[in-house]
């Protein structure tokens, strides 16, 4: 068993690797980046955008002498060139041998900047700004290669949008998902394996039909219309709050008010989340209870004189369960992922938000640390369950 | 009004990306309502806010004045005790607000931002500002129930006869929230930051010079206790730019201004403690909790004081609630857990106003909103560098080009029949972007396209654009069929109402219309880089305060957002030229009447020219829970009724 483990975890960083690669090219293939927003928006300069997209590393502005060196390149029907003249900035001159002038003229940064705002040498990209600030783009492979040596050093980057180390920000909400997950998760089995085996017991009779309605009706119903369901219930039972994680002054309570706070502002999104995948626990458990049930060794047992439930639990159960225990390494991985809509819907202070945003607001640094720790929560997810496999099936050797 | 951001809905959609984004075209109300006067604040002393739009309903002729009365001094009102008490000594030239309230109480507020960083040299998002100015305090402010800039910090400002030496002379006697004083070295401390060469900050563009970039010099007039700003040229929004930046304190911060590499932008992040936001702001941050809330106490040394010679603030805390979600944050208002909705989206007008009938809470109507909405004919006539095409169809650039075409467009497009369809009667048809609710530079006489499909058919005609092969659609005078794209973004349900509308519209004279919407950040790379569009309809929100100036990056034709044809070289078209100068002229120029006039040629201008048509402006609406905050003076300017939060009580 420690081998099997070693080697799974020798597969995590090639993993991860290839998994944090394509993130960021996917990232980087979709229009805009983090800064677009500001771009288009009219109060602020280009020349502080891209300041800022410097500090953020997704542009490397050149020196005088290092322009000089791009050497003469065309862009807009104009012949371009930086001259050093030891000056803080460089000179820029412009040549139109189209229109026969050949001598090359002075172009203050300004208007020079309106022709070369984008422009292109080879296969790299450049941008200037308004004072004819020259920058360099960072492509799709050199910026991750830079991000993952920083990586490698224990350096994540920093959230653009917070300009904050990101696992700080991530570690602030990590918190607050896994305990409305694992809630979720508690319901979904609880309710759901034991409903699947009593179901089972008595195939195709009315307890089972029910249910399966019931069953379907969880799968059926999208998360976020149960959310909204469950909102409008606590606005006008007034039972439950609307929304939110705990209340205004939960630091105000004692220790067990606040656990019952909690537990109060848990309720009602667990129970979304939780019956929303209970359907499926309690699907598969039925089937395979079905199938063991139908085994030749139930019969045996039955004829031995075991007892009704020492044959459903010693025998039976024991050999259905294994489908559920590799379920539950995939749920795992979803812990993080899993409760996004509700936590939006229901205001719950959760990384699943945070992630979504970061990912359409494109903070790549943020989504990069998310989808890591998404991997990594997999891997050890599959290797939980494999090892637990192994614990309740004798059956299974892991070598 | 200002052109100040491209804003969108992002009401249902919840989408961050946009949270820098003003969101008002939802907010959509109703003026057929506005009988009853509706009584905001509630105070023993009357004052009720009057609905100013007319009770008969007139079409696009709203009122101009939307003018709310500010709320009046009661001395009959309890003083209370104020907890945690007042610290230290009220300055000698403490300001006076015209106030009374009673001390105490909790205010509550949802949000639907994020905290990105209280750092207030940096900030990010429209939360980032809105909150800043709680902590902070700056030389200048903004009255946005007076819509002019007041004192703050300086207690009074003189300018040079030639308009380029600015003096503000500092207030004596304030101490930072730590009980340290402030003083002219706190100011030149954050005038450093701001304009230090290695920290990016949006405030900073504002000082520079259009044409250099060159940056006012600041030095200390140690004698007077004045800070002196010498300009390069004169600015008419000096002032506007004094007020965004926030005052920070020398003493705490001086280790962070290194030359080389500042650090200054790591501090005041949104994981500091709250003892490091040394402020001199109404309030001091308690606690911010990620994602859930963001808790304010009183600044016990704050230097306002009220009528009756009571320190402000009233309030003993202060909760901003982060919900992300406005239908919960609707529901929470609903249930009573906030004390105000501001910017009441256009889905919960009804809701709203149930409660009013009902009695449980005000509906305050704010007149028509300062955010347009508009479509823009792409004139952009170049070529793709990479494949040489032309970014606009040679035989679509051959239409929009056209002024008669577009007149005919612009006739053709129902904003009345968009005002009931699409905001049931809550909107005002409009003819320019200063829409009828920004009394300081609406302009009547910008030319007006009223709806007639007889008259766009007549433009249509004399162009000799007939439908020639009856199928419906017109062909031009090269027999080439009148078709073409229009784009929204795909988040803004309102704004797709809008384009479906418009597009039936030009069905009706024979122009076919493809109705596309498409995602936001699409749209802003094709209007800004790629210019592979024909037609896209959008809004621009406003700024505050709401100066023509803060559309330079719209309105003059270098600009990177001149929709039509942004960043052009050389400005294209005479019109164009006129309209450059005049925006030099009107930024340089201190007299807001000479401004108004230059104003007004732009505005006609850019009407008589139409390459862009604007259409409508919702109507802009809050809600109060019924005689709970007291002093509440709301404005059409955002944030409408928080931005006076120092003046505000709880009634207990």
């Amino acid at each position: 068993m420690l081998t099997f483990t070693i080697r799974r975890m020798l597969s995590i960083p090639p993993l991860i690797l290839v998994v944090s690669l394509l993130t960021f090219l996917l990232l980087k293939t979709a229009p805009g980046d983090f800064y677009s927003q500001q771009e288009a928006d009219p109060s602020r300069s280009l020349t502080e955008v891209l300041r800022q997209k410097e500090s953020a590393g997704l542009l490397v502005r050149l020196s005088p002498p290092e322009l000089q060196n791009l050497g003469e390149f065309s862009d807009d029907g104009s012949l371009w060139s930086f001259r050093d003249d030891g000056q803080k900035k460089p000179t820029i001159l412009r040549r139109l041998p189209e229109q026969g002038v050949d001598e090359s003229e002075i172009v203050r940064g300004r208007l020079a900047s309106r022709s070369l705002l984008n422009f292109q040498i080879g296969t790299t990209k450049y941008q200037c700004d308004d004072e004819g600030v020259v920058y360099r783009k960072v492509g799709p492979i050199e910026g991750f290669f830079s991000w993952f040596f920083n990586a490698l050093t224990g350096d994540f980057g920093r959230s653009y949008k917070f300009n904050r180390p990101v696992f700080g920000i991530i570690a602030e909400r990590l918190w607050n998902t896994l305990i409305l997950s694992i809630a979720a998760l508690a319901i979904a089995y609880g309710l759901g394996v034991p409903l699947g085996i009593f179901a089972a017991v008595k195939p195709n009779s009315l307890a089972d039909h029910s249910a399966g309605i019931l069953a379907f009706i969880g799968l059926s119903i999208p998360t976020v219309f149960s959310a909204l369901l469950a909102v409008l219930f606590a606005t006008y039972t007034g039972l439950f709050p609307i929304g939110d994680m705990r209340s205004l002054d939960y630091e105000k309570l004692s220790f067990w008010g606040q656990i019952g706070d909690r537990l109060h502002h848990l309720f009602l999104p667990s129970i979304v989340l939780g019956t929303a995948a209970m359907a499926g626990y309690m699907r598969q458990a039925r089937g395979n209870m079905i199938e063991a049930l139908a085994q030749d060794y139930v019969r045996t047992a039955r004829a031995k004189g075991v007892s009704h439930s020492g044959v459903l639990f010693k025998h039976a159960f024991r050999n259905a369960v294994n489908p559920l225990v590799t379920l539950f390494g995939y749920s795992l991985a979803s812990l993080l992922s899993g409760s996004l809509l509700v936590e939006i819907v229901m205001n719950w202070p959760g990384l699943g938000r945070l992630v979504f945003e970061a990912i359409s607001a494109k903070d790549e640094p943020l989504v990069l640390a998310s989808v890591l720790i998404s991997t990594l929560l997999l891997v050890f997810g599959n290797l939980v369950a494999d090892l637990l496999l192994a614990v309740v099936d004798p059956r299974v050797r892991l070598s | 009004m200002s052109l100040h951001f491209f804003h969108l809905d992002h009401r249902r959609v919840v989408n961050p990306l946009l949270a820098l984004l003003v969101v008002a075209l939802a907010t959509a109300g109703c003026q057929q309502n506005g009988q009853q006067p509706v009584k905001a604040n509630g105070t023993t002393a009357s004052t009720s806010i009057e609905d100013t739009t007319e009770g008969t309903f007139t079409r696009s002729t709203i009122k101009r004045t939307n003018r709310l009365p500010e709320p009046e001094p009661d001395t009959s009102i309890p003083i209370g005790t104020a907890d945690p008490p007042f610290l230290g000594e009220l300055p000698s030239e403490a300001i006076v607000v015209n106030r009374t309230g009673t001390y105490g109480g909790r205010f509550v507020y949802a949000i639907l931002g994020e905290v990105e960083t209280f750092n207030p040299i940096e900030p990010k998002g429209a939360t980032d500002q809105e909150i800043r100015s709680l902590v902070f305090s700056g030389l200048v402010g903004y009255s946005n129930g007076k819509w002019k800039h007041e004192p703050l910090l300086a207690k009074s400002w003189d300018v040079s006869d030639d308009n380029l030496t600015w003096t503000f002379h500092m207030r004596e006697g304030v101490e930072w929230s730590d009980g340290q004083p402030v003083t002219i070295d706190d100011v030149l401390f954050t005038f450093q930051a701001v304009f230090h060469d290695q920290i990016a900050t949006s405030i900073k563009d504002g000082f520079k010079h259009p044409i250099t970039g060159e940056l006012p010099q600041v030095s200390l007039d140690r004698e007077n206790n004045a800070i002196v700003f010498q300009l390069a040229r004169i600015d008419s929004q000096f002032l506007t730019h004094i007020g965004a930046v926030r005052i920070i304190p020398h003493h705490k911060w001086k280790d962070h201004l290194q030359a080389e590499n500042p650090t200054l932008l790591q501090q005041m992040t949104s994981d500091a403690p709250p003892e490091d936001l040394v402020g001199c702001g109404p309030f001091m941050l308690k606690k911010y909790v990620p994602s859930e809330k963001i808790v304010y106490q009183r600044n016990p040394r704050y230097w306002k004081k009220d009528a009756r010679d009571q320190r402000l603030p009233y309030l003993d805390e202060l909760v901003i609630l982060l919900v992300k979600d406005l239908n919960l944050q609707w529901q929470k208002f609903e249930a009573g857990e906030l004390d105000i909705f501001m910017d009441l989206p256009a889905d919960h007008y009804k809701e709203a106003a149930a409660m009013e009938k009902s009695g449980k809470a005000d509906l305050v109507r704010l007149g028509v909103s300062l955010n347009s909405n508009w479509i823009c004919f792409n004139l952009h006539p170049g070529k793709d560098p990479e494949s040489g095409e032309p970014f606009v169809e040679p035989q679509k650039a051959y239409w929009f080009q056209n002024l008669n075409f577009r007149k005919a467009v612009n006739h053709a497009i129902d904003r009345d029949g968009i005002q009931r369809t699409a905001f049931q009667g809550r909107a005002t048809p409009i003819w320019s972007s200063f829409t009828p609710g920004n009394r300081s530079w609406y302009h009547e006489g910008v030319p007006t396209y009223p709806h007639s499909t007889d008259k766009a058919n007549q433009y249509l005609d004399d162009l000799g654009w007939i439908d020639s092969d009856g199928d419906g659609v017109r062909e031009d005078d090269q027999g080439r069929p009148i078709r073409f794209n229009l784009n929204t973004n795909v988040e803004n349900n309102l704004r797709q109402q809008i384009g479906n509308l418009i597009a039936q519209d030009l069905t009706k004279v024979g122009i076919q219309v493809n109705f596309k919407p498409i995602i936001f950040n699409d749209l802003v790379t094709s209007l800004r880089d790629s210019h592979k569009w024909d037609i896209i309809l959008l809004g621009w929100g406003s700024g505050v305060p709401p100066d023509p100036a803060n559309g330079k990056n719209i309105t003059t034709s270098s600009g990177r957002l001149h929709a039509w044809y942004p960043q052009q070289p050389e400005p294209a078209t005479d019109w164009e030229r006129r309209v450059d100068e005049l925006m030099t002229m009107m930024d340089e120029e201190l007299d807001n009447k000479v401004r108004k006039k230059y104003n007004d040629e732009i505005q006609e201008l850019i009407g008589e020219n139409i390459p862009i048509l604007y259409l409508i402006a919702a109507n802009s609406y809050c809600t109060v829970q019924k005689d709970r905050v007291g002093n509440l003076w709301p404005s059409l300017l955002r944030p409408q009724l928080t931005w006076n939060l120092e003046s505000l009580w709880i009634r207990p």
